[in-house]
């Protein structure tokens, strides 16, 4: 079946040129220019990237993870080079005319999208927080009465909220050391325990837009950060900006 | 100007919250929109989001003013409490549907 084009971000046509990689089924990767923007692309089989094709594939958790690993490794290619704004998954086009029209389109709003990313990376800062340690039940007797065993619950409840608060406070405070050096920042929803692979409960997931000269003292704000008893903080990074080179169009 | 990018996260929620959920959208010539594909997208919400008290905001630009979003998280925060409830919810109706939708397919 005939080919159409997978598009895995956008960029400048000088950055776009010297991108040398290989994408979704080792597709070779080329880009369409347009008035020096580009759309870093690599040929699909219509047959499975086509209407139907991808209904059913979109369904199938396997090929959208094998897809979404090839798409995010071009990206990252491209991010090594200079400024992008990654696609969302699985924009398709029959061909580069198609594509240089979408390019001209939008080309106001994808030069300001680039210029706010130039120079600098997304960084992801979590947070997890596990119950305290021993809480008062641990290390005494059975309660002596009913009062006892009431009083003994109140307690319990009361320091699991105190714990609570202080992982929340925890998390703000870093959070406004952080937004001194970031550029911007946005809250992602909490992930699947099974799925992010964690334990705990996930009371942070924050991405930041970080200046790249500043991403090492950055990453050390967090490090160095001292997290309450049952609270731990974890930062990943540089990654290309997908949380904030954000533009939706028709 | 080229510069070292961290490699791809061991983590796979990491990469499907941002490629099926964040990025630049535009019409392809393709028109299925992950919207469109009820399954999928029923997974994808069962597993990239959970009943917690962290919630998605929308992009805050601190570049002349970072104490203002500061404060705007403090409130965010509150009032997620009291969404956890709501989410819960909405977990528990997503489940049954997608068992639905399951056993629909056969």
């Amino acid at each position: 079946m005939a080919d159409g084009l997978y598009a895995y971000a956008l960029t400048r046509a000088d950055v776009a040129d010297q991108v040398a990689t290989t994408g979704i089924h080792g597709g070779r990767v080329t880009s369409v220019t347009h008035e020096g923007l580009a759309a870093v692309v690599s040929p699909v089989d219509l047959e499975e990237f086509g209407e139907d094709g991808l209904r059913r594939h979109l369904e199938d958790l396997d090929w959208v993870r094998d897809v979404a690993f090839a798409h995010d490794d071009v990206v990252r290619e491209v991010a090594r080079l200079g400024p992008v704004a990654p696609m969302r998954l699985a924009t398709v086009f029959f061909g580069p005319d198609s594509v240089v029209e979408r390019l001209a389109g939008m080309a106001a709003e994808l030069t300001q999208v680039l210029d706010r990313v130039d120079g600098r990376s997304e960084w992801s800062v979590k947070a997890f927080s596990e119950r305290d340690g021993a809480t008062a039940q641990e290390g005494e007797g059975r309660p002596a009465t009913g009062r006892d065993y009431l009083a003994r619950r109140k307690q319990q409840a009361q320091e699991k909220e105190t714990a609570s608060e202080r992982h929340v406070d925890a998390v703000e405070a870093l959070h406004g050391e952080l937004a001194e050096i970031a550029l911007a920042g946005r809250h992602l929803s909490a992930q699947d325990r099974q799925l992010g692979g964690y334990t705990g409960e996930m009371i942070m997931n924050a991405a930041y837009l970080v200046g790249d000269v500043d991403g090492e003292r950055f990453r050390g704000l967090v490090e160095d950060h001292e997290a309450p008893a049952g609270l731990r903080f974890t930062v990943e990074g540089p990654w290309p900006p997908y949380s904030f080179a954000v533009l939706e169009q028709g | 100007m080229q510069r070292q990018m961290e490699p791809r996260s061991a983590n796979l929620a990491d990469i499907l919250e941002r490629v099926l959920d964040k990025g630049i959208v535009i019409a392809g010539d393709i028109s299925v929109s992950l919207v469109d594909v009820e399954l999928l997208t029923i997974r994808i919400r069962l597993l990239v989001a959970s009943v917690d008290k962290a919630k998605e905001m929308g992009i805050d630009w601190w570049e002349n003013d970072p104490m203002l979003s500061s404060r705007a998280r403090r409130e965010e925060i509150d009032s997620g409490r009291a969404d956890s409830d709501a989410l819960a919810e909405e977990n528990a109706e997503l489940r049954r549907r997608l068992e639905e939708l399951e056993a629909e397919r056969g």
